[in-house]
């Protein structure tokens, strides 16, 4: 190893254990000047960074020289000087790890022309009732782009699953016909772009990029929501792939319908093809998510704390694969087979419901007024105006099914009302949400409300 | 740590590092100031990683210790103050701050995270009278180039050898030399660049009523000014500044003396009918007439003619000079009268003042 390489396998030690601004800072035109007899002298480039190694990372750096030259070094010194092969921009270059070291999960690289991850394909994305719409759309639009289901408009709450599914229609049109171009991007990535064409006047020429793809994938379109200038040019560009047959795929969190201050016209576009939502996965398909993620990390774990985790973290797959991962991590760590109740004590944080005992009826009152646009006076109040009636009906109803409140103390949060008031709303609700979609779509909003931090 | 001072004191240091303070910089601490307590004065510094200044105040220090809060912040609030005792104290990397009826909390970073400012080992090189500084500083630094496309240009030439300080700056349209004589100078000669940054801080370090001696040390790639308790530390501009010597001539054809004034008020009306951006003004030295020309045209404007007295050596001539360069020079001199030297229409112009002084201030041409 020559002095230059010494270095750089030196600086990519120190760069994973200082913090990066610090790093560019300190080691930005440092090099090995000379090295003789084990004794070493650094260059740097001025007074500051000298006074600064010298002083606190000296011990850092002579104890990485030392692994790195196998105990060769009796002496570092520092000197302000140019360095013959002094790294301009310490950037990770050839970074070399410690045999030694724990090894960490390799991250599959993101195609950086089409921004797709490989490792979401519908092979490992796991099918059950709450997402098989979904699901069977996505695969048809993979197998057929541009000429069956087109827009695709995915919607649905956090960590369900919108994401992998983009990819996944990425993945498969990749492997099956290579010669269309795929661009996958986030509606934050798309207006950024935009506002740095507008600054360098280049909005034809962004716009001719994206109109070339064969297949535009943008996730979380719901941001878009307030910017009129990105949504304006989305929009033609929209026009122009749907003009040309090229598949366009888009994911929300909610329908096109509930998402505010977005244009008309864009709207109509996205319900124009095809809606499909992911909902909340039931308790069997959580279960097979486990098991598939389990057996993807090659790890025996029991029925048993598959179902304890399954029945514990019902709203969002990512922290169902969270827990799991904690689970796997405290196995590995105290090396032994993970049992219930290690799962138990692993997870108690996660999980020991604090949701549900820190709902008061006060939150869910706040919370459905605030949905509304209402103040807790109105709900309590006597008005029986339409636009009053109903959230207080769905207050009632929420107070119910998420904390158990009995139908008297109900009442009494609502205006001091009579207990059969208050059981009228609760069946009333409840039967309607299975006609009514709107309905059962904005309870479902104010309930992902009442559980967020 | 815990330190009671006066508003004033705390206000003027806080100005003064407030100088160096680091803008949209990646590591945070840099848009910090570093409060320490020291042999029983208040110290302050901040840096930026290309300048360090620290400052040492009066203060009763009835805890030592040391705390970095946000800079501009800090010193906002204490200039806002009234005038009465201020007690400073940290805990952790908070620092509390009680003046009278105002009270705060401003929240920190670690002390240990900021950086050191280097220290000069070399012994003090040179001192020279404070006020002779800024008198050469402000007539030679403002002709330093303003763009970054050649550093060294961007710097201020500084050189010292015999007894004598020289400054000089230049863009390469005008070039601006300052000299001190009889400077106490140890050492070999050395020659330096220096940001042109660093000389508006310290004219902000040394202020108006300029009584002391400036100590000025150097090292391979830094250069310290000390002057009473405050010190800078700055880095250097690499590289090789140009011969400047060679292109001030010895002979001059020309050699005209004018009152000051009426030689800045000449050019100052004819360059309002000179052309946007080129600004030539024509001059004519007309020795029979003993009266200097100054001609200005522009298409849109209109034509302008104004004739000075001067007293006027040697040759007739002709050149033309950009106006705005004459302007930063003239208004530089001190002196009721100037003298200007000319060799021919492509030769430099060049600015003294009557007496000598050791400035000199140089135009280059426009070519026709």
């Amino acid at each position: 190893m020559d002095n230059n390489q010494i270095w750089q396998t030196v600086l990519g030690e120190l760069e994973l254990v200082i913090s990066k601004a610090k790093f560019n800072t300190w080691f930005k035109g440092t090099g090995i000047i000379s090295s003789e007899n084990g004794e070493f002298i650094i260059g740097v480039p001025h007074g500051f960074a000298k006074e600064w190694l010298e002083n606190k990372l000296n011990k850092e750096i002579f104890a990485a020289l030392q692994r790195v030259t196998n105990n060769r070094i009796r002496r570092v010194s520092y000197q302000i000087g140019t360095v013959p092969h002094a790294n301009p921009n310490p950037l990770p270059v050839a970074r070399t790890l410690p045999e030694n070291q724990v090894p960490v999960p390799a991250f599959e690289e993101v195609d950086s022309k089409t921004n797709l991850n490989p490792r979401y394909t519908f092979e490992n994305f796991i099918v059950g009732s709450s997402n098989e719409l979904a699901h069977a759309a996505c695969q048809s639009v993979a197998k057929n782009p541009g000429k069956q289901y087109n827009p695709l408009f995915i919607y649905g709450g956090v960590g369900l699953g919108k994401t992998h599914l983009l990819h996944a229609i990425g993945n498969h049109i990749r492997v099956t016909t290579p010669h269309k171009t795929i661009l996958f991007t986030t509606s934050e990535r798309f207006t950024s772009g935009l506002v740095n064409a507008i600054k360098n006047n280049s909005i034809e020429k962004f716009k001719n990029l994206y109109m070339e793809y064969d297949v535009l994938v943008i996730d979380d379109i719901q941001f878009l929501s307030g910017k009129e200038k990105t949504q304006e040019e989305l929009f033609h560009i929209f026009n122009a792939l749907y003009n040309a047959n090229k598949q366009t795929v888009f994911t929300s969190d909610r329908p096109p319908k509930a998402i505010p201050t977005i244009e008309d016209r864009l709207r109509s576009r996205f319900e124009g093809g095809m809606i499909a939502d992911i909902g909340q996965p039931e308790f069997e398909t959580r279960k097979a998510i486990l098991f598939a993620k389990a057996r993807d990390k090659k790890f025996n774990v029991t029925e048993e704390i598959i179902d304890y985790i399954a029945n514990n973290i019902q709203h969002n797959i990512r922290e169902l694969e969270g827990a799991l991962n904690r689970v796997i991590a405290h196995a590995q760590l105290n090396d032994h087979l993970p049992d219930i109740e290690m799962t138990k004590n692993v997870l108690a944080n996660i999980i020991a419901n604090p949701k549900k005992k820190a709902l008061s009826p006060k939150h869910i009152i706040e919370t459905v007024t605030s949905f509304y646009n209402l103040s807790p006076a109105d709900l309590q109040g006597l008005s029986r105006k339409k636009e009053i009636v109903n959230p207080r009906q769905i207050a009632m109803f929420l107070m119910r099914e998420e904390i158990n409140s009995s139908f008297p103390s109900i009442g009494s949060e609502l205006g001091g009302r009579d207990h059969t008031t208050a059981m009228h709303a609760c069946e009333k609700i409840k039967d309607e949400i299975d006609g009514n979609e709107q309905l059962r779509q904005e309870v479902d909003l104010i309930r992902q409300r009442l559980y967020l931090p | 740590m815990k330190i009671i001072c006066t508003q004033e004191n705390l206000n003027k240091g806080l100005s003064i590092v407030s100088q160096a303070v680091g803008s949209d910089s990646t590591l945070p601490v840099l848009a910090n100031v570093l409060i320490q307590t020291e042999g029983g004065q208040l110290k302050l510094s901040t840096t930026d990683i290309k300048t360090g200044i620290t400052v040492k105040i009066r203060g009763k220090v009835e805890e030592a210790g040391s705390v970095t809060v946000p800079a501009k912040l800090l010193s906002e609030y204490i200039r806002s103050l009234p005038a009465e005792n201020i007690t400073l104290q940290s805990q952790d990397k908070i620092l509390k701050i009680s003046c009278g009826d105002f009270n705060a909390t401003l929240n920190g970073i670690d002390p240990e995270e900021f950086p050191l400012i280097p220290k000069i080992k070399d012994k003090e090189i040179c001192s020279v009278d404070a006020s002779d500084f800024i008198e050469i500083v402000s007539k030679v630094a403002f002709a330093a180039a303003s763009d970054e496309s050649r550093p060294e240009l961007a710097g201020v030439f500084m050189s010292l050898s015999g007894n004598q300080l020289t400054l000089a700056a230049t863009d390469s349209y005008r070039l601006a030399e300052g000299i001190i004589k009889d400077v106490k100078i140890s050492g070999k000669p050395k020659n330096a660049i220096v940001p042109a940054k660093t000389f508006s801080e310290l004219l902000h370090i040394i202020g108006q009523d300029a009584e002391e001696k400036l100590k000025i040390s150097l090292s391979e790639n830094e250069m310290m000014f000390e002057y009473g308790d405050s010190s800078l530390v700055t880095r250097l501009v690499e590289g090789q500044y140009p011969d400047y010597k060679q292109i001030i001539p010895d002979n001059f054809q020309t050699e005209a003396l004018y009152d000051r004034e009426q030689f800045l008020q000449g050019i100052k009306v004819t360059g309002l009918f000179a052309k946007a951006g080129a600004n030539d003004l024509r001059f004519e030295f007309n020795v029979p007439a003993q009266t200097t020309s100054l001609e200005a045209s522009s298409s849109q404007v209109g034509k302008n003619l104004s004739k000075i007295k001067a007293k006027i050596k040697g040759e007739t001539s002709e050149v033309i000079f950009n106006y705005r360069y004459l302007l930063d020079g003239l208004n530089s001199l001190k002196t009721e009268q100037v003298v200007f030297l000319t060799n021919s229409s492509s030769g430099p112009g060049i600015l003294r003042s009557s007496k000598a002084d050791g400035y000199t201030y140089v135009v280059m041409p426009i070519k026709q």
